[in-house]
């Protein structure tokens, strides 16, 4: 049984970075949006991650030991948004400042790449967790 | 056919040790065959409860199926040798009684 | 009851291998899949010494249907968090690269040790029907 949750871990951390992922497209996608439908321009996305034992079941010692991982909700940021002074913009307020996005692009790189070097952890996982289980089958003479 | 039932079962005698019980002299072949189709439906049953459980998604390991699987067959199949040494033995005594 | 089979320590350490290798598995999958969570801290599985000389999966009488094994797979894992070796600013310990050391680890022994079993059991099936 171990293995089958060594996968149900690994599935959990996939969810959860392509979530974190799908974020940072979302967050560098409307790096510059300035109107949105809540008002105002685009706040940044982040998503909030949770450990959760595997089973609430505490009869399954293993099982509730074992954390596996959850996004908890995608968190708006209330960071202030950055003041550019544009007065043609239709956007501008009345002193000609507009507000855009406090996003910033490097800032989404590097997190694009700590998603995807976390996303290729578990893939690794549930690689080798295949393997063992091949490896289980070769018992069957 | 007197003189086979009190010969003492030396080799599967052996084979019974992984039971926590005092070693059965007094056995006549009748019995530790007995014994030995017993324990080979044990095997059989264990592993058919490991199958059941694990294709119900119960919290058994993969590995401990197949190892079970594999007592299971490997149980009887020690089974039919030992009939089979047995059956083969019964006729040499039948034919030497025959054949004078 | 298993009287038609030997004892077999052997089989016996290997499946506390397995059993074992499958647990830290989990853990290292645990461990991955919580590597970007705050606060999370880094757990590892321990397995309490047997008695010296005492096999590992061998059956004892279950008294109560309340004791925990030692079932057929050896002693239950305890899952404590593990030494600190990084700590991130948002508290967690997981190291990852570690994690993927143990995880390559515990794969290659488990590999090993269902293929030294699927050998027990021919070795063991050629002692019984000989060469067929």
């Amino acid at each position: 049984m171990s293995l089958q949750r060594a996968f149900a871990i690994a599935a959990s951390g996939l969810t959860a970075q392509r979530t974190r992922m799908e974020s940072v497209a979302s967050n560098l996608a409307n790096a510059r949006t300035t109107r949105t439908p809540e008002g105002g321009p685009y706040r940044r996305q982040a998503p909030i991650f949770v450990s959760q034992p595997l089973t609430n079941n505490f009869d399954d010692m293993l099982g509730s030991s074992l954390r596996a991982v959850r996004v908890d909700s995608v968190a708006t940021e209330t960071m202030p948004p950055i003041l550019r002074y544009e007065p043609g913009h239709p956007d501008a307020d009345e002193s000609g400042f507009v507000a855009y996005p406090n996003v910033d692009p490097v800032r989404e790189m590097i997190d694009m790449l700590s998603a995807t070097r976390s996303y290729e952890a578990n893939v690794t996982v549930v690689r080798g967790v295949r393997e063992m289980s091949g490896a289980a089958l070769e018992i069957l003479t | 056919m007197n003189e086979i039932l009190r010969i003492n079962p030396v080799e599967i005698g052996e084979l019974t040790s992984r039971a926590p019980r005092p070693p059965s002299t007094s056995g006549s072949f009748g019995e530790v065959l007995a014994d030995a189709i017993r324990s080979v439906d044990g095997l059989q049953h264990e592993s058919e409860a490991a199958q059941s459980q694990w294709a119900a998604g119960e919290p058994v390991d993969l590995h401990d199926v197949l190892i079970k699987i594999e007592e299971a067959d490997l149980a009887f199949r020690t089974m039919m040798e030992v009939r089979n040494k047995l059956v083969d033995a019964y006729r040499e005594v039948m034919r030497m009684g025959s054949g004078g | 009851m298993k009287t038609i089979l030997p004892n077999d320590g052997t089989l016996a350490v290997l499946r506390t291998t397995l059993h074992q290798a499958s647990v830290r598995a989990a853990v290292a999958a645990s461990n991955m899949a919580n590597v970007d969570t705050p606060g999370y801290r880094a757990t590892e599985a321990r397995f309490p010494e047997l008695a010296p000389g005492a096999l590992p999966g061998v059956r004892l009488d279950r008294t109560d249907s309340e004791h925990f094994g030692p079932s057929e797979d050896g002693p239950e894992a305890l899952i404590t968090e593990g030494p600190i070796t990084r700590m991130r600013t948002d508290g967690n310990t997981v190291d990852v690269d570690l994690e993927m050391t143990r995880f390559a680890s515990v794969q290659g022994r488990y590999k090993a040790a269902s293929q030294m079993v699927r050998k027990r059991f021919a070795l063991m099936r050629y002692a019984v029907e000989g060469m067929k």
